[in-house]
């Protein structure tokens, strides 16, 4: 245990990572490693100002404690302070992952693991480039403060991508098929998805023919409905936004109208997957956040920091993308709850439209765009034919309220080898899902 | 063959919150690679901290059989010595001076806030084998990231501010950003004539990282596959590897110790494709020139990544490109694809009006589009000879684009 500092709040946070990769391309191994990492991150408050120290020195951890308190202001009264109050003070040890670490499946099977699937890439003679890609982390982590903080958790995520480009020249086409959970064991027998991915590719690249620009009902697929909460509204419930900004605060008060009244969106760190996060790195527990609830807005995303500033709840969402950094508020797993309507219904309203069924990446200030991959043509109510164009972009708030229908499944998506950025900080895992959404008019170029 | 990679990043990072510097963060972090090379493969051991030489090369040697195939030559006999650590900056007197700026700039615009990250780096990487390669760089910079929100704005920001150097000019830095606050606060209509588009230049030339890459290009899956050797672009185009570390902020070797020279560096002369970019092992299993572009973290298998890309500019100024017009400079545009086929679409959530040496005022969102076939061909102005400090301290491409409102 540490010595902390008098008069000061501080806290260490403890990494130790596991993770392995491998990656064949074009049938050569290229990478295959595993390693073990540990770090350390501390923090000082002294009442005005945090001091933060990232080390690899984990045996020196007090020392370092030592050195930052030399650069802080002592406050005898700081556990009085807003922010130091609000934080949570957890103790015991949460291991979810210690029976079936990955750590334990060695790198001989998981190459042949990931062997198993590029059986399926190299069965399609119409690829002229592909790579596949296995990779896992197991990071236990270990938390202690001097309020008290005394906890130990863990998470896990182990996936695959087979990345494959058809054509040559002006005629190409390349897409990624992925899947990610939280064991090694759950990562065999997916073969008939990916194989059926890999068919939809090609007959899209085979089929997709330009469409022309313009304003068009949309139909986003659970995987595009995600990426759009996430970039769309996700960002804007981060409340370090907010800090002292009264404009921000007036114009984000809960309760306000910001959506179609059958819309709701939830972060919560408590869905298994890429966004699964039982602690934050304040060690606050994870739980389930309504963000937009019946289309008003109902809560936003916080760290001690910033739920003490607007007076309001903790959510689990103070985050890092690891050791080297500190922790700010940041999504977990961002999802549209479902609605009523079954797919079909959800499509056969549609006379003329554009159904979004992948995406290559989104992005979203006060206008959203969605870069997609395969989309197809809605007519009569039916998905017609393959068509390609850059991106869908428009207002957020105007799109929010554009939601005309949501369909009744969920599907949560997972994702290894990229994540959420924010600030210097990416990528950070993150998941993100939902059900078909309409939307009754999005621009297209 | 044994092979020792080593890098160590110490850095101070102030997090700036609404005009204010909130917290201070120390980073001391060494990362060591060790490599063994023999009969034809490589492996790889690292890690982090006070390292155990011995015992990671142990390592690397028991991984050996299960290792990756490299049936190419190591670098051998060069030694390189890049010190680039001039920046003379205390962690107080950084604190001082940004300081200095946020409360002048706070004077000069009450009604803007200040926010994100101030880093001052200091990097070493060092890069040996048994082969007399003895390859060295030190760097030290700083890289300045305003995030600019007017106080009545119910957006995240705003627009922003962002440059790296190796130089802490207090009054440049303020005179820079209260020249874009200015250029914000006053908006202006998108003219009717079509002006050209002033824009960063790896927004456009993303698409050459994907589909000049080596590999696809060998295994005839390139978008440019036909057009190899053939004129595509403007006779004023030309494509290279940068590789002066005092432009890059890298070292001069990759992560395979090359040094490719000026002229193998070079991806596509006036228009013309040569080559693509590749690493020791790509250029040797498609007869390619190696251009040098091996990456991969300390600990990986060195292999064909991303490398940086630039145009060579035009010997005119950003004034001189734009030839007495006005010009529409691209600040912030996220979001923005190329389809497979080379066409470009783009929001642009921040663009400035400019005649090319001050800023006007602020446009409305805008969508940009083009092929890159025409902004590179007979849409291409040119790239400015001057760096532009209020957009990154960047040399800036003008072309033709269509552009309308949003």
């Amino acid at each position: 245990m540490y010595k902390f500092p008098c008069n000061l709040f501080c806290d260490v946070r403890i990494e130790e990572v596991y993770r392995s990769i491998l990656r064949v391309e074009m049938g050569k191994l290229e990478e295959i490693k595993e390693k073990e990492d540990v770090g350390a991150f501390i923090r000082i408050f002294d009442g005005q100002r945090w001091l933060y120290s990232s080390t690899t020195d984990v045996k020196n951890i007090q020392q370092e404690i030592e050195n930052l308190t030399k650069l802080a202001t002592g406050d005898k009264n700081i556990e009085n302070h807003p922010v130091i109050k609000k934080l949570e003070i957890n103790k015991g040890c949460f291991k979810s992952f210690a029976e079936n670490s990955v750590k334990k499946a060695s790198l001989s099977q998981k190459k042949a693991l990931l062997d198993s699937y590029v059986d399926i890439v190299k069965e399609n003679q119409t690829i002229t480039h592909w790579t596949a890609f296995y990779s896992d982390n197991h990071t236990r982590k270990r938390i202690y403060s001097s309020l008290g903080t005394h906890l130990e958790f863990d998470n896990q995520i182990a996936g695959l991508r087979l990345g494959f480009r058809f054509g040559t020249g002006k005629d190409v086409f390349s897409e990624s098929w992925s899947k990610a959970v939280d064991s090694f064991d759950k990562l065999s027998g997916h073969y008939q998805e990916a194989r059926a991915y890999i068919a939809q590719a090609e007959e899209f690249f085979r089929k997709a023919e330009k469409i022309e620009g313009g304003n068009y009902c949309v139909i986003l697929s659970p995987l595009a409905a995600g990426i759009f909460a996430h970039e769309s509204f996700g960002h804007k419930s981060e409340a370090d936004f907010m800090i002292g900004d009264e404009t921000m605060i007036k114009e984000w008060q809960l309760g306000k109208k910001v959506g179609a009244e059958i819309l709701n969106i939830v972060d919560s760190g408590t869905m298994e997957g890429s966004g699964f996060c039982p602690f934050d790195d304040e060690g606050s527990k994870a739980r389930k956040t309504m963000l937009i609830s019946k289309g008003n807005l109902t809560g936003r995303l916080h760290s001690a920091l910033t739920a003490a500033e607007l007076e309001e709840g903790l959510t689990g969402n103070a985050r890092s993308t690891g050791f080297e950094f500190e922790p700010i508020v940041r999504m977990t797993c961002t999802y549209i709850e479902p609605g009523k309507l079954s797919k079909d219904e959800l499509f056969a309203s549609v006379r003329h439209g554009i159904f979004i069924d992948t995406v290559k990446h989104g992005s979203g200030m006060s206008t959203f765009t969605l870069a997609p991959s395969m989309a197809y043509l809605i007519e009569d109510g039916k998905v017609t034919r393959p068509v390609k164009f850059s991106v869908i972009t428009g207002n957020v708030m105007t799109t929010l309220d554009k939601i005309e229908a949501i369909s009744n499944e969920l599907k949560i998506l997972s994702f290894v080898g990229g994540g959420c950025g924010k600030m210097e900080q990416y990528p950070l895992p993150v998941s993100f899902g939902g059900p078909f959404v309409k939307i009754s008019e999005i621009n297209v170029q | 063959m044994k092979e020792i990679i080593r890098s160590r990043i110490r850095q101070t990072s102030l997090s700036l919150t609404r005009n204010q510097i909130s917290a201070i963060r120390r980073k001391d972090i060494s990362r060591t690679g060790c490599r063994v090379i023999d009969k034809g493969k490589i492996s790889v051991a690292g890690c982090l901290g006070q390292a155990d030489i011995d015992g990671l090369f142990a390592k690397a040697e028991s991984l050996l059989p299960d290792g990756v195939e490299y049936p190419v030559a190591v670098s051998s006999d060069l030694k390189i010595n890049t010190d680039l650590a001039s920046l003379d900056l205390s962690d107080t007197d950084l604190c001082h001076g940004i300081e200095k700026v946020l409360a002048k700039l706070s004077e000069l615009h009450q009604d803007f806030f200040i926010s994100n990250k101030v880093n001052l780096s200091e990097l070493t990487h060092s890069y040996e084998n048994d082969a007399g390669l003895n390859l060295n760089h030190h760097d030290r910079y700083l890289t300045i990231s305003f995030l600019l929100k007017e106080a009545s704005s119910t957006g995240i920001m705003d627009t922003f501010f962002g440059v790296t150097g190796r130089e802490f000019d207090e009054e440049k830095v303020i005179k820079s950003v209260d020249e874009i606050i200015r250029a914000f606060k006053n908006k202006v209509d998108l003219p009717e004539e079509n002006l050209p588009i002033i824009i960063d230049q790896s927004t456009l030339t993303r698409l050459f990282l994907r589909d000049l890459n080596g590999k696809l290009v060998g295994n005839k899956a390139s978008l440019f596959q036909s057009q190899i050797g053939q004129q595509v672009f403007s006779e004023n185009f030309t494509l290279f590897i940068p590789s002066d570390p005092a432009e890059t902020y890298s070292p001069v070797f990759d992560a395979e110790g090359t040094v490719a020279n000026e002229e193998t560096r070079i991806l596509i002369d006036h228009g013309r494709i040569l080559r693509p970019y590749t690493d020791k092992r790509t250029a040797q299993q498609f007869d390619f020139a190696n251009t040098g572009c091996a990456s991969g973290a300390y600990d990986s298998v060195p292999s064909l990544g991303t490398c940086q890309l630039e145009i060579a500019h035009s010997n005119k100024s950003l004034k001189q490109l734009l030839a007495g017009k006005l010009g529409i400079l691209v600040a912030i545009a996220s979001g923005g694809d190329f389809t497979s086929d080379g066409q470009f679409a783009s929001p642009v959530q921040v663009a400035y009006l400019t005649d090319g040496e001050r800023l006007i005022g602020r446009l409305p969102e805008l969508t940009i589009s083009g092929s890159i076939f025409n902004f590179f061909g007979s849409d291409f102005i040119g790239i400015s000879s001057d760096k532009v400090y209020t957009a990154g301290d960047e040399r800036l491409a003008v072309v033709n684009l269509s552009c309308k409102k949003l």
